[in-house]
């Protein structure tokens, strides 16, 4: 009876195994891509209309809090429109000076739109290889770093969050990059920074940007901002904990850099 | 036996827009008491690898989580009959024992 139990047990786990094993050789990539495009649609949709319901109930949330925060919005929004105007003076000051050294400005890189399907451990978006994507290219939301894509299928990928705890992203801390170091995910939510140097400075509300040093990931994407030192003086490298600027959660469309 | 398809499909679904929960321990659990083991094991494979083809993770993984999940649902099932609050103490551990793996990116 017992032997029975086990014997069963065995059998379907040697078809698991053997199952992960096809797959490890792309055996079942057809089986995939029919499945995924399947399910695509449904898993869009689910995906729409949870966002729906959040959105609707951000919204009893908002009413208490609301006026403040338009305010402060409102303020905010003043300061960005004068640092925009001074990128614009230093972006055409750049481009005379590129003019005047005979060198061509360099060209934009090539972004393709991907719209999210869904997200448990990775993000999932409804681009493949057919499309052009490739594994480790960089995903991107307006200047902002999402991730990097992980597995690519036919018509579907699967995008690494900052948050996942296997990835290990170069950074810098600030436009100017002075100090320098990897961040890696945490629980899914939140990033922390390591291995910056004790005698590098970093302070709670410093931007963080892609540093590019891996040659694989794009540099000067902003990552985050720092929410809290979670180092000592005593120990070798700085540490702190870093409050992503985006809610990966809810975005509805994404870019992968294709080229 | 509608229920448990339209169950699984609904914990599909689910599977593809949550990060820590994995909703078919759940849809196997709530099936303990009714299914064989072959049943069992059947729907811990099918709902494994729907997983995995949702979560872009190598086939066969989940289902071979699920199946230990189902191994020890049955071993318990020998010793306490269908006790609910056993199969549901089991579910317990079996989604914190995923938590875990899914946290350390193990799976």
């Amino acid at each position: 009876m017992r032997w029975a139990k086990i014997r069963i047990f065995l059998v379907f786990l040697t078809l698991c195994l053997l199952v992960a094993f096809l797959d490890q050789r792309n055996v079942l990539s057809p089986v995939r891509s029919v499945f995924q495009f399947g399910l695509s649609p449904i898993v869009r949709a689910t995906y729409v209309l949870k966002n729906n319901f959040q959105d609707a109930l951000s919204f009893i949330t908002f009413w208490k809090s609301g006026e403040a925060r338009i305010k402060n919005l409102e303020q905010k929004n003043l300061e960005l429109i004068g640092k925009a105007l001074r990128v614009e003076q230093l972006e055409k000051e750049n481009r005379d000076l590129y003019k005047q050294l005979g060198t061509p400005f360099p060209s934009g890189h090539i972004r393709l739109g991907a719209n999210v399907l869904g997200v448990n451990r990775f993000l999932i978006v409804g681009r493949g290889s057919k499309d052009g994507v490739r594994l480790g290219q960089s995903v991107v939301y307006l200047d902002h770093f999402i991730g990097k894509v992980i597995r690519v299928d036919e018509g579907v990928s699967f995008i690494q969050l900052p948050t996942d705890g296997e990835i290990k992203i170069p950074v810098k801390v600030g436009a100017t990059g002075s100090a320098k170091g990897v961040t890696v995910g945490q629980f899914h939510s939140t990033i922390i920074l390591d291995q910056v140097a004790q005698n590098e400075e970093i302070k709670v509300g410093d931007y963080i940007l892609t540093s590019g040093e891996d040659g694989k990931i794009l540099p000067d994407l902003i990552l985050g901002r720092v929410k809290k030192i979670v180092s000592v003086p005593t120990d070798i490298f700085k540490k702190a904990e870093i409050e992503p600027l985006m809610t990966y959660d809810q975005l509805d469309l994404v870019f992968i850099i294709i080229r | 036996m509608k229920k448990f398809y339209l169950l699984s499909a609904v914990s599909i679904i689910l599977q593809s827009q949550t990060r820590i929960i994995c909703w078919p321990i759940l849809v196997v659990g709530a099936s303990a008491r009714q299914f064989n083991e072959r049943k069992l094991y059947i729907l811990a494979f099918f709902l494994g690898i729907l997983t995995d083809l949702i979560s872009g993770r190598m086939l066969g993984i989940t289902s071979a989580f699920l199946t230990f999940f189902v191994f020890s649902l049955l071993l318990l099932k020998l010793r306490f009959k269908d006790s609910y609050k056993v199969i549901l103490g089991a579910s317990v551990v079996f989604e914190l024992i995923y938590l875990v793996l899914v946290n350390s990116a193990l799976i």
